[in-house]
Protein backbone atom coordinates (compact mmCIF):
# COMPACT_ATOMS: atom_id res chain seq x y z
CA UNK A 1 0.00 0.00 0.00
CA UNK A 2 1.67 3.15 -1.13
CA UNK A 3 0.76 6.83 -1.46
CA UNK A 4 -1.28 8.55 -2.81
CA UNK A 5 -4.27 7.20 -0.95
CA UNK A 6 -6.73 9.18 -3.03
CA UNK A 7 -7.95 8.87 -6.59
CA UNK A 8 -9.73 11.40 -8.76
CA UNK A 9 -12.44 8.92 -9.72
CA UNK A 10 -11.98 9.65 -13.43
CA UNK A 11 -11.56 6.13 -14.68
CA UNK A 12 -11.14 4.74 -18.19
CA UNK A 13 -14.75 3.55 -18.03
CA UNK A 14 -15.99 7.07 -17.31
CA UNK A 15 -13.84 8.59 -20.07
CA UNK A 16 -15.21 6.10 -22.58
CA UNK A 17 -18.76 6.78 -21.38
CA UNK A 18 -18.08 10.48 -21.93
CA UNK A 19 -17.03 9.75 -25.51
CA UNK A 20 -20.24 7.79 -26.10
CA UNK A 21 -22.32 10.70 -24.74
CA UNK A 22 -20.42 13.14 -26.96
CA UNK A 23 -21.16 10.97 -29.99
CA UNK A 24 -24.93 11.22 -29.45
CA UNK A 25 -25.61 14.53 -31.28
CA UNK A 26 -23.64 13.35 -34.29
CA UNK A 27 -25.39 10.01 -34.11
CA UNK A 28 -28.81 11.68 -34.07
CA UNK A 29 -27.87 13.88 -37.04
CA UNK A 30 -26.54 10.86 -38.93
CA UNK A 31 -29.80 8.99 -38.40
CA UNK A 32 -31.82 12.05 -39.44
CA UNK A 33 -29.90 12.52 -42.70
CA UNK A 34 -28.88 8.97 -43.53
CA UNK A 35 -31.75 6.91 -42.24
CA UNK A 36 -32.10 3.89 -40.00
CA UNK A 37 -29.20 2.12 -41.68
CA UNK A 38 -26.89 3.93 -39.24
CA UNK A 39 -28.60 2.26 -36.29
CA UNK A 40 -28.45 -1.16 -37.91
CA UNK A 41 -24.74 -0.70 -38.58
CA UNK A 42 -24.19 0.24 -34.94
CA UNK A 43 -26.13 -2.77 -33.69
CA UNK A 44 -24.15 -5.06 -35.99
CA UNK A 45 -20.78 -3.56 -35.12
CA UNK A 46 -21.50 -3.54 -31.38
CA UNK A 47 -22.56 -7.18 -31.32
CA UNK A 48 -19.61 -8.25 -33.45
CA UNK A 49 -17.10 -6.17 -31.52
CA UNK A 50 -18.21 -7.43 -28.10
CA UNK A 51 -18.20 -11.01 -29.37
CA UNK A 52 -14.72 -10.68 -30.90
CA UNK A 53 -13.40 -8.94 -27.79
CA UNK A 54 -14.76 -11.72 -25.59
CA UNK A 55 -13.13 -14.38 -27.74
CA UNK A 56 -9.82 -12.51 -27.74
CA UNK A 57 -9.91 -12.02 -23.97
CA UNK A 58 -10.72 -15.67 -23.43
CA UNK A 59 -7.83 -16.72 -25.67
CA UNK A 60 -5.47 -14.33 -23.87
CA UNK A 61 -6.75 -15.55 -20.48
CA UNK A 62 -7.65 -12.06 -19.32
CA UNK A 63 -10.51 -11.29 -16.92
CA UNK A 64 -13.59 -11.00 -19.13
CA UNK A 65 -16.05 -8.82 -17.22
CA UNK A 66 -13.39 -6.48 -15.79
CA UNK A 67 -11.76 -5.84 -19.17
CA UNK A 68 -15.03 -5.52 -21.11
CA UNK A 69 -16.16 -2.92 -18.59
CA UNK A 70 -13.47 -0.46 -19.72
CA UNK A 71 -15.83 0.41 -22.59
CA UNK A 72 -13.09 0.78 -25.19
CA UNK A 73 -14.64 -1.83 -27.45
CA UNK A 74 -17.98 0.00 -27.40
CA UNK A 75 -16.33 3.24 -28.54
CA UNK A 76 -14.44 1.27 -31.19
CA UNK A 77 -17.68 -0.23 -32.52
CA UNK A 78 -19.50 3.12 -32.52
CA UNK A 79 -16.71 4.91 -34.40
CA UNK A 80 -16.42 2.10 -36.89
CA UNK A 81 -20.18 1.97 -37.50
CA UNK A 82 -20.38 5.75 -37.94
CA UNK A 83 -17.57 5.64 -40.48
CA UNK A 84 -19.22 2.83 -42.46
CA UNK A 85 -21.74 3.62 -45.20
CA UNK A 86 -25.15 3.18 -43.52
CA UNK A 87 -26.33 0.68 -46.10
CA UNK A 88 -23.15 -1.37 -46.33
CA UNK A 89 -23.90 -5.11 -46.44
CA UNK A 90 -23.81 -6.92 -43.10
CA UNK A 91 -20.82 -9.11 -43.95
CA UNK A 92 -18.69 -6.05 -44.72
CA UNK A 93 -19.50 -4.63 -41.32
CA UNK A 94 -18.61 -7.90 -39.65
CA UNK A 95 -15.32 -8.19 -41.59
CA UNK A 96 -14.28 -4.67 -40.68
CA UNK A 97 -15.20 -5.11 -37.01
CA UNK A 98 -13.49 -8.47 -36.76
CA UNK A 99 -10.34 -7.10 -38.35
CA UNK A 100 -10.43 -4.07 -36.06
CA UNK A 101 -10.88 -5.97 -32.79
CA UNK A 102 -8.91 -9.15 -33.45
CA UNK A 103 -6.02 -7.97 -35.62
CA UNK A 104 -5.69 -4.22 -35.12
CA UNK A 105 -6.32 -4.34 -31.37
CA UNK A 106 -5.66 -7.69 -29.75
CA UNK A 107 -2.91 -9.01 -31.99
CA UNK A 108 -0.84 -6.06 -30.79
CA UNK A 109 -1.64 -6.57 -27.12
CA UNK A 110 -5.06 -5.07 -26.55
CA UNK A 111 -6.05 -1.75 -25.05
CA UNK A 112 -3.12 0.65 -24.82
CA UNK A 113 -0.75 -1.36 -27.01
CA UNK A 114 -2.16 -1.02 -30.51
CA UNK A 115 -0.04 1.25 -32.73
CA UNK A 116 -2.92 1.99 -35.13
CA UNK A 117 -6.42 3.17 -34.36
CA UNK A 118 -8.41 -0.10 -34.54
CA UNK A 119 -11.64 1.45 -35.86
CA UNK A 120 -9.80 3.22 -38.68
CA UNK A 121 -7.71 0.13 -39.40
CA UNK A 122 -10.99 -1.74 -39.87
CA UNK A 123 -12.28 0.98 -42.20
CA UNK A 124 -9.07 1.03 -44.24
CA UNK A 125 -9.17 -2.76 -44.46
CA UNK A 126 -12.74 -2.65 -45.80
CA UNK A 127 -11.87 0.25 -48.11
CA UNK A 128 -8.93 -1.59 -49.65
CA UNK A 129 -10.74 -4.91 -50.03
CA UNK A 130 -14.25 -3.75 -50.96
CA UNK A 131 -13.97 -0.23 -52.41
CA UNK A 132 -17.26 -0.41 -54.29
CA UNK A 133 -19.40 -1.33 -51.28
CA UNK A 134 -17.59 1.20 -49.10
CA UNK A 135 -18.52 4.03 -51.43
CA UNK A 136 -22.26 3.52 -51.69
CA UNK A 137 -23.86 6.16 -49.55
CA UNK A 138 -27.58 6.85 -49.25
CA UNK A 139 -29.18 9.61 -51.26
CA UNK A 140 -29.34 13.09 -49.84
CA UNK A 141 -33.08 13.35 -49.53
CA UNK A 142 -34.09 13.21 -45.91
CA UNK A 143 -35.21 9.60 -45.46
CA UNK A 144 -38.54 8.99 -43.82
CA UNK A 145 -37.86 7.84 -40.29
CA UNK A 146 -40.71 5.40 -40.17
CA UNK A 147 -40.94 1.78 -39.11
CA UNK A 148 -41.23 0.80 -42.76
CA UNK A 149 -38.10 2.83 -43.51
CA UNK A 150 -36.19 1.00 -40.79
CA UNK A 151 -37.24 -2.35 -42.22
CA UNK A 152 -36.23 -1.21 -45.72
CA UNK A 153 -32.83 -0.23 -44.36
CA UNK A 154 -32.51 -3.56 -42.58
CA UNK A 155 -33.32 -5.35 -45.84
CA UNK A 156 -30.71 -3.28 -47.65
CA UNK A 157 -28.10 -4.20 -45.04
CA UNK A 158 -29.01 -7.87 -44.96
CA UNK A 159 -29.40 -8.36 -48.71
CA UNK A 160 -26.16 -6.60 -49.43
CA UNK A 161 -27.84 -4.71 -52.26
CA UNK A 162 -28.70 -1.10 -51.51
CA UNK A 163 -32.10 -0.05 -52.81
CA UNK A 164 -31.51 2.15 -55.82
CA UNK A 165 -33.84 4.85 -54.67
CA UNK A 166 -31.84 5.13 -51.49
CA UNK A 167 -28.34 5.24 -52.87
CA UNK A 168 -26.66 8.28 -54.33
CA UNK A 169 -23.45 10.21 -54.32
CA UNK A 170 -22.16 12.37 -51.50
CA UNK A 171 -20.51 15.69 -52.15
CA UNK A 172 -16.99 14.30 -52.10
CA UNK A 173 -17.85 11.49 -54.51
CA UNK A 174 -19.95 13.65 -56.79
CA UNK A 175 -17.28 16.33 -57.14
CA UNK A 176 -14.70 13.64 -57.64
CA UNK A 177 -16.60 12.19 -60.55
CA UNK A 178 -17.21 15.65 -61.98
CA UNK A 179 -13.57 16.61 -61.64
CA UNK A 180 -12.60 13.49 -63.53
CA UNK A 181 -14.83 14.68 -66.35
CA UNK A 182 -12.94 17.98 -66.21
CA UNK A 183 -15.89 19.97 -64.89
CA UNK A 184 -14.70 23.18 -63.24
CA UNK A 185 -15.50 23.91 -59.63
CA UNK A 186 -17.41 27.05 -60.57
CA UNK A 187 -19.62 25.01 -62.91
CA UNK A 188 -20.36 22.47 -60.22
CA UNK A 189 -21.92 25.06 -57.93
CA UNK A 190 -25.66 24.65 -57.66
CA UNK A 191 -25.54 20.88 -57.87
CA UNK A 192 -27.93 19.35 -55.35
CA UNK A 193 -25.08 17.86 -53.34
CA UNK A 194 -24.04 21.29 -52.05
CA UNK A 195 -25.49 22.64 -48.85
CA UNK A 196 -25.09 26.03 -47.23
CA UNK A 197 -21.43 25.50 -46.36
CA UNK A 198 -20.45 21.91 -47.01
CA UNK A 199 -22.03 18.81 -48.47
CA UNK A 200 -25.81 18.80 -48.18
CA UNK A 201 -26.82 17.00 -45.00
CA UNK A 202 -23.21 16.27 -44.18
CA UNK A 203 -22.71 19.82 -43.00
CA UNK A 204 -25.30 19.25 -40.27
CA UNK A 205 -23.81 15.90 -39.31
CA UNK A 206 -20.42 17.55 -39.09
CA UNK A 207 -21.86 20.38 -37.01
CA UNK A 208 -23.40 17.88 -34.61
CA UNK A 209 -20.07 16.06 -34.26
CA UNK A 210 -18.42 19.43 -33.69
CA UNK A 211 -20.80 20.11 -30.80
CA UNK A 212 -20.11 16.70 -29.29
CA UNK A 213 -16.40 17.24 -29.81
CA UNK A 214 -16.49 20.58 -28.02
CA UNK A 215 -18.14 18.79 -25.09
CA UNK A 216 -15.19 16.35 -25.05
CA UNK A 217 -12.71 19.23 -25.03
CA UNK A 218 -14.57 21.16 -22.32
CA UNK A 219 -14.77 18.01 -20.19
CA UNK A 220 -11.04 17.51 -20.84
CA UNK A 221 -11.67 14.00 -22.04
CA UNK A 222 -9.53 14.78 -25.07
CA UNK A 223 -6.79 17.36 -25.40
CA UNK A 224 -7.78 20.48 -27.38
CA UNK A 225 -4.50 20.38 -29.28
CA UNK A 226 -5.25 17.47 -31.59
CA UNK A 227 -8.64 18.67 -32.94
CA UNK A 228 -7.27 22.21 -33.29
CA UNK A 229 -4.30 20.82 -35.20
CA UNK A 230 -6.55 18.79 -37.48
CA UNK A 231 -8.89 21.67 -38.26
CA UNK A 232 -5.95 24.03 -38.82
CA UNK A 233 -4.29 21.47 -41.08
CA UNK A 234 -7.44 20.98 -43.15
CA UNK A 235 -8.12 24.72 -43.37
CA UNK A 236 -4.55 25.64 -44.27
CA UNK A 237 -4.01 22.89 -46.84
CA UNK A 238 -7.40 23.54 -48.46
CA UNK A 239 -6.83 27.31 -48.55
CA UNK A 240 -3.39 26.94 -50.10
CA UNK A 241 -4.72 24.56 -52.77
CA UNK A 242 -7.74 26.77 -53.42
CA UNK A 243 -5.41 29.75 -53.75
CA UNK A 244 -3.25 27.87 -56.25
CA UNK A 245 -6.11 26.72 -58.46
CA UNK A 246 -9.69 27.61 -57.54
CA UNK A 247 -11.08 25.70 -60.49
CA UNK A 248 -9.76 22.32 -59.32
CA UNK A 249 -9.80 22.55 -55.55
CA UNK A 250 -12.46 23.49 -53.01
CA UNK A 251 -12.32 26.21 -50.35
CA UNK A 252 -11.66 25.34 -46.72
CA UNK A 253 -15.23 25.48 -45.29
CA UNK A 254 -16.33 22.87 -47.77
CA UNK A 255 -13.58 20.52 -46.63
CA UNK A 256 -14.27 21.23 -42.97
CA UNK A 257 -17.98 20.49 -43.25
CA UNK A 258 -18.09 17.47 -45.50
CA UNK A 259 -17.14 13.84 -45.23
CA UNK A 260 -15.95 12.72 -41.83
CA UNK A 261 -13.81 15.77 -40.99
CA UNK A 262 -15.34 16.59 -37.59
CA UNK A 263 -15.78 12.96 -36.58
CA UNK A 264 -12.11 12.42 -37.44
CA UNK A 265 -10.84 15.58 -35.78
CA UNK A 266 -12.61 15.19 -32.43
CA UNK A 267 -13.23 11.47 -32.03
CA UNK A 268 -10.78 9.49 -34.15
CA UNK A 269 -7.53 11.46 -34.19
CA UNK A 270 -7.86 12.07 -30.44
CA UNK A 271 -7.70 8.38 -29.55
CA UNK A 272 -5.02 8.66 -26.85
CA UNK A 273 -3.52 5.24 -27.45
CA UNK A 274 -2.48 5.93 -31.03
CA UNK A 275 -1.95 9.71 -31.00
CA UNK A 276 1.11 11.70 -29.99
CA UNK A 277 1.21 12.49 -26.27
CA UNK A 278 3.49 15.50 -25.83
CA UNK A 279 1.81 18.94 -26.14
CA UNK A 280 3.76 20.08 -29.19
CA UNK A 281 3.67 16.57 -30.61
CA UNK A 282 -0.12 16.62 -30.43
CA UNK A 283 -0.32 19.87 -32.38
CA UNK A 284 1.95 18.54 -35.09
CA UNK A 285 0.15 15.21 -35.12
CA UNK A 286 -3.22 16.91 -35.59
CA UNK A 287 -1.82 19.21 -38.23
CA UNK A 288 -0.42 16.25 -40.13
CA UNK A 289 -3.78 14.47 -40.00
CA UNK A 290 -5.50 17.58 -41.34
CA UNK A 291 -3.09 18.07 -44.23
CA UNK A 292 -3.25 14.39 -45.12
CA UNK A 293 -7.07 14.44 -45.11
CA UNK A 294 -7.05 17.17 -47.76
CA UNK A 295 -4.25 15.48 -49.68
CA UNK A 296 -6.09 12.14 -49.68
CA UNK A 297 -9.30 13.83 -50.83
CA UNK A 298 -7.64 15.80 -53.63
CA UNK A 299 -5.16 13.28 -54.96
CA UNK A 300 -6.11 9.97 -53.37
CA UNK A 301 -7.99 7.06 -54.89
CA UNK A 302 -10.90 7.28 -52.45
CA UNK A 303 -13.38 10.11 -51.94
CA UNK A 304 -12.64 10.54 -48.23
CA UNK A 305 -9.29 10.13 -46.54
CA UNK A 306 -9.82 10.54 -42.80
CA UNK A 307 -9.11 6.90 -42.02
CA UNK A 308 -6.01 6.80 -44.20
CA UNK A 309 -4.72 10.11 -42.82
CA UNK A 310 -5.16 8.93 -39.22
CA UNK A 311 -3.45 5.59 -39.87
CA UNK A 312 -0.48 7.30 -41.53
CA UNK A 313 -0.04 9.76 -38.67
CA UNK A 314 -0.40 6.93 -36.12
CA UNK A 315 2.77 5.53 -37.59
CA UNK A 316 4.52 8.87 -37.07
CA UNK A 317 3.26 9.48 -33.52
CA UNK A 318 6.15 7.79 -31.63
CA UNK A 319 8.67 9.79 -33.66
CA UNK A 320 6.80 13.05 -32.94
CA UNK A 321 6.83 12.19 -29.23
CA UNK A 322 10.59 11.73 -29.38
CA UNK A 323 11.20 14.97 -31.25
CA UNK A 324 8.99 17.10 -29.05
CA UNK A 325 10.07 15.98 -25.60
CA UNK A 326 9.01 18.71 -23.17
CA UNK A 327 11.52 20.36 -20.84
CA UNK A 328 11.21 19.64 -17.14
CA UNK A 329 10.53 22.26 -14.50
CA UNK A 330 13.51 24.59 -13.99
CA UNK A 331 15.34 23.45 -17.12
CA UNK A 332 16.36 25.97 -19.75
CA UNK B 1 -3.80 6.88 19.00
CA UNK B 2 -6.66 9.09 20.17
CA UNK B 3 -8.19 6.30 22.18
CA UNK B 4 -8.16 3.93 19.24
CA UNK B 5 -8.52 0.37 20.43
CA UNK B 6 -9.41 -1.69 17.40
CA UNK B 7 -7.68 -0.70 14.13
CA UNK B 8 -9.21 -3.46 12.04
CA UNK B 9 -10.76 -2.13 8.86
CA UNK B 10 -9.00 1.18 9.36
CA UNK B 11 -5.75 2.57 8.05
CA UNK B 12 -3.48 4.95 9.91
CA UNK B 13 -1.53 7.30 7.64
CA UNK B 14 1.23 9.61 8.74
CA UNK B 15 1.86 12.66 6.58
CA UNK B 16 -1.21 13.42 4.51
CA UNK B 17 -3.25 11.59 1.90
CA UNK B 18 -1.02 12.26 -1.11
CA UNK B 19 2.50 11.63 0.18
CA UNK B 20 2.02 9.97 3.58
CA UNK B 21 3.06 6.52 4.64
CA UNK B 22 1.03 3.81 6.30
CA UNK B 23 1.67 3.38 10.03
CA UNK B 24 1.28 -0.30 10.72
CA UNK B 25 1.36 -0.11 14.54
CA UNK B 26 -0.73 2.56 16.31
CA UNK B 27 1.85 2.47 19.13
CA UNK B 28 4.44 4.04 16.82
CA UNK B 29 5.51 7.45 18.16
CA UNK B 30 5.20 10.69 16.28
CA UNK B 31 8.32 12.72 15.64
CA UNK B 32 9.17 16.35 15.08
CA UNK B 33 8.53 15.92 11.34
CA UNK B 34 5.09 14.31 11.69
CA UNK B 35 2.67 16.92 10.42
CA UNK B 36 -0.54 15.00 10.20
CA UNK B 37 -2.10 11.70 11.16
CA UNK B 38 -5.07 10.33 9.26
CA UNK B 39 -7.33 7.47 10.19
CA UNK B 40 -9.30 6.37 7.16
CA UNK B 41 -11.25 3.28 6.16
CA UNK B 42 -8.85 0.77 4.61
CA UNK B 43 -10.25 0.77 1.10
CA UNK B 44 -8.52 -1.35 -1.45
CA UNK B 45 -6.81 0.66 -4.16
CA UNK B 46 -8.70 0.40 -7.45
CA UNK B 47 -7.55 -2.39 -9.69
CA UNK B 48 -5.15 -1.05 -12.34
CA UNK B 49 -5.98 -1.25 -16.04
CA UNK B 50 -3.48 -1.03 -18.90
CA UNK B 51 -2.10 2.44 -19.64
CA UNK B 52 -4.08 4.16 -22.41
CA UNK B 53 -1.38 6.80 -22.99
CA UNK B 54 -3.84 9.61 -22.29
CA UNK B 55 -1.06 11.79 -20.85
CA UNK B 56 -3.06 12.94 -17.81
CA UNK B 57 -0.03 12.09 -15.64
CA UNK B 58 2.27 14.24 -17.81
CA UNK B 59 -0.09 17.19 -17.49
CA UNK B 60 -0.45 16.72 -13.72
CA UNK B 61 3.29 16.52 -12.97
CA UNK B 62 4.49 19.69 -11.16
CA UNK B 63 8.07 18.91 -12.22
CA UNK B 64 6.87 18.56 -15.82
CA UNK B 65 8.41 15.13 -16.14
CA UNK B 66 7.19 12.60 -18.68
CA UNK B 67 5.43 10.38 -16.22
CA UNK B 68 4.06 8.06 -18.87
CA UNK B 69 7.42 7.50 -20.56
CA UNK B 70 9.00 6.92 -17.13
CA UNK B 71 6.37 4.30 -16.36
CA UNK B 72 7.15 2.56 -19.65
CA UNK B 73 10.90 2.58 -18.87
CA UNK B 74 10.43 1.17 -15.39
CA UNK B 75 8.16 -1.57 -16.66
CA UNK B 76 10.77 -2.44 -19.28
CA UNK B 77 13.50 -2.24 -16.54
CA UNK B 78 15.28 0.29 -18.75
CA UNK B 79 16.69 2.23 -15.79
CA UNK B 80 19.29 4.13 -17.83
CA UNK B 81 16.58 5.68 -19.94
CA UNK B 82 14.52 6.39 -16.82
CA UNK B 83 17.45 8.44 -15.51
CA UNK B 84 17.72 10.23 -18.86
CA UNK B 85 14.07 11.18 -18.33
CA UNK B 86 15.08 12.67 -14.94
CA UNK B 87 13.54 10.02 -12.70
CA UNK B 88 15.39 11.48 -9.71
CA UNK B 89 13.66 14.85 -10.13
CA UNK B 90 10.39 13.11 -9.20
CA UNK B 91 9.22 14.41 -5.82
CA UNK B 92 6.72 11.57 -5.36
CA UNK B 93 3.86 14.03 -4.87
CA UNK B 94 1.37 11.47 -6.19
CA UNK B 95 -0.45 13.81 -8.61
CA UNK B 96 0.15 11.43 -11.53
CA UNK B 97 -1.35 8.45 -9.76
CA UNK B 98 -4.26 10.60 -8.52
CA UNK B 99 -5.34 11.56 -12.04
CA UNK B 100 -4.51 8.28 -13.80
CA UNK B 101 -7.75 6.95 -15.31
CA UNK B 102 -6.28 3.46 -15.36
CA UNK B 103 -5.50 3.75 -11.62
CA UNK B 104 -1.88 2.73 -12.15
CA UNK B 105 0.18 3.12 -8.93
CA UNK B 106 2.76 5.27 -10.72
CA UNK B 107 4.56 6.52 -7.57
CA UNK B 108 5.12 2.93 -6.52
CA UNK B 109 6.83 2.28 -9.87
CA UNK B 110 9.08 5.32 -9.48
CA UNK B 111 10.02 4.47 -5.89
CA UNK B 112 10.86 0.94 -6.92
CA UNK B 113 13.04 2.17 -9.78
CA UNK B 114 14.83 4.67 -7.54
CA UNK B 115 15.57 1.91 -5.04
CA UNK B 116 16.89 -0.40 -7.73
CA UNK B 117 19.06 2.32 -9.26
CA UNK B 118 20.47 3.31 -5.85
CA UNK B 119 21.28 -0.36 -5.16
CA UNK B 120 23.01 -0.67 -8.52
CA UNK B 121 24.95 2.55 -7.86
CA UNK B 122 26.08 1.25 -4.45
CA UNK B 123 27.25 -2.00 -6.02
CA UNK B 124 29.05 -0.02 -8.70
CA UNK B 125 30.78 2.20 -6.12
CA UNK B 126 31.84 -0.87 -4.12
CA UNK B 127 33.24 -2.49 -7.24
CA UNK B 128 35.19 0.68 -8.10
CA UNK B 129 36.63 0.86 -4.57
CA UNK B 130 37.65 -2.79 -4.72
CA UNK B 131 39.32 -2.27 -8.07
CA UNK B 132 41.30 0.70 -6.72
CA UNK B 133 42.32 -1.27 -3.63
CA UNK B 134 43.50 -4.17 -5.75
CA UNK B 135 45.51 -1.83 -7.99
CA UNK B 136 47.23 -0.26 -4.94
CA UNK B 137 48.01 -3.71 -3.54
CA UNK B 138 49.57 -4.80 -6.81
CA UNK B 139 51.76 -1.72 -7.07
CA UNK B 140 52.97 -2.19 -3.44
CA UNK B 141 54.04 -5.74 -4.20
CA UNK B 142 55.79 -4.72 -7.38
CA UNK B 143 57.72 -1.91 -5.62
CA UNK B 144 58.89 -4.05 -2.65
CA UNK B 145 62.66 -5.12 -2.75
CA UNK B 146 63.18 -8.65 -4.03
CA UNK B 147 65.47 -9.75 -1.13
CA UNK B 148 63.15 -8.14 1.41
CA UNK B 149 61.63 -11.43 2.54
CA UNK B 150 64.75 -12.80 4.27
CA UNK B 151 65.56 -9.54 6.11
CA UNK B 152 62.04 -9.29 7.40
CA UNK B 153 62.41 -12.69 9.06
CA UNK B 154 65.34 -11.51 11.23
CA UNK B 155 63.66 -8.38 12.52
CA UNK B 156 62.45 -8.39 16.13
CA UNK B 157 58.84 -9.42 16.24
CA UNK B 158 59.30 -11.65 13.24
CA UNK B 159 58.21 -15.26 13.37
CA UNK B 160 61.66 -16.67 14.22
CA UNK B 161 62.19 -14.14 16.99
CA UNK B 162 58.77 -14.87 18.42
CA UNK B 163 59.53 -18.57 18.41
CA UNK B 164 62.86 -17.92 20.25
CA UNK B 165 60.98 -15.82 22.86
CA UNK B 166 58.49 -18.64 23.37
CA UNK B 167 61.29 -21.21 23.75
CA UNK B 168 63.02 -19.00 26.32
CA UNK B 169 59.84 -18.54 28.34
CA UNK B 170 59.18 -22.27 28.34
CA UNK B 171 62.79 -22.90 29.54
CA UNK B 172 62.33 -20.39 32.40
CA UNK B 173 59.13 -22.14 33.46
CA UNK B 174 60.88 -25.52 33.50
CA UNK B 175 63.70 -24.06 35.67
CA UNK B 176 61.21 -22.72 38.26
CA UNK B 177 59.68 -26.17 38.70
Amino acid sequence: MSSPFLHSGRTVTRLMFGVVVALLPGLAASIYWQGWGVLWQIALALAAAVACESVALRLRRLPLAFTLKDGSVIVLALLLALAMPPLAPWWLSLCATGFAVLLAKHAFGGLGQNPFNPAMAGIVFALLCFPRQMNEWPALTVPALTVAGSIDALHAVLDGRPIDALSGATLLEHTRGEARRMVMVSEMAGAPVFGAIGGRGQEWINLAFLIGGLYLVVQRIVSWRIPCGVLAGVALAATVLYGVDDERYFPAPLHLFSGATMLGAFFVATDPVTAATTPRGQLWYGFGVGVLIVAARCWGRYPDGVAIAVILMNALAPLLDRWTRPVRFGEK
Amino acid sequence: FAGLRDASGLRLISGGPMMGTVVHDPAAPITKTSNCLLLVPAEAQPRPRPCIRCGACDRACPMRLQARALHDCVRATDFDRAQDLHLFDCIECGCCAYVCPSAIPLVQYYRHAKGVIEGLDRDHAKALAAAARFARHGSRRRNAPISGGAELLDLPGSRAALRADIEAALARRDERR
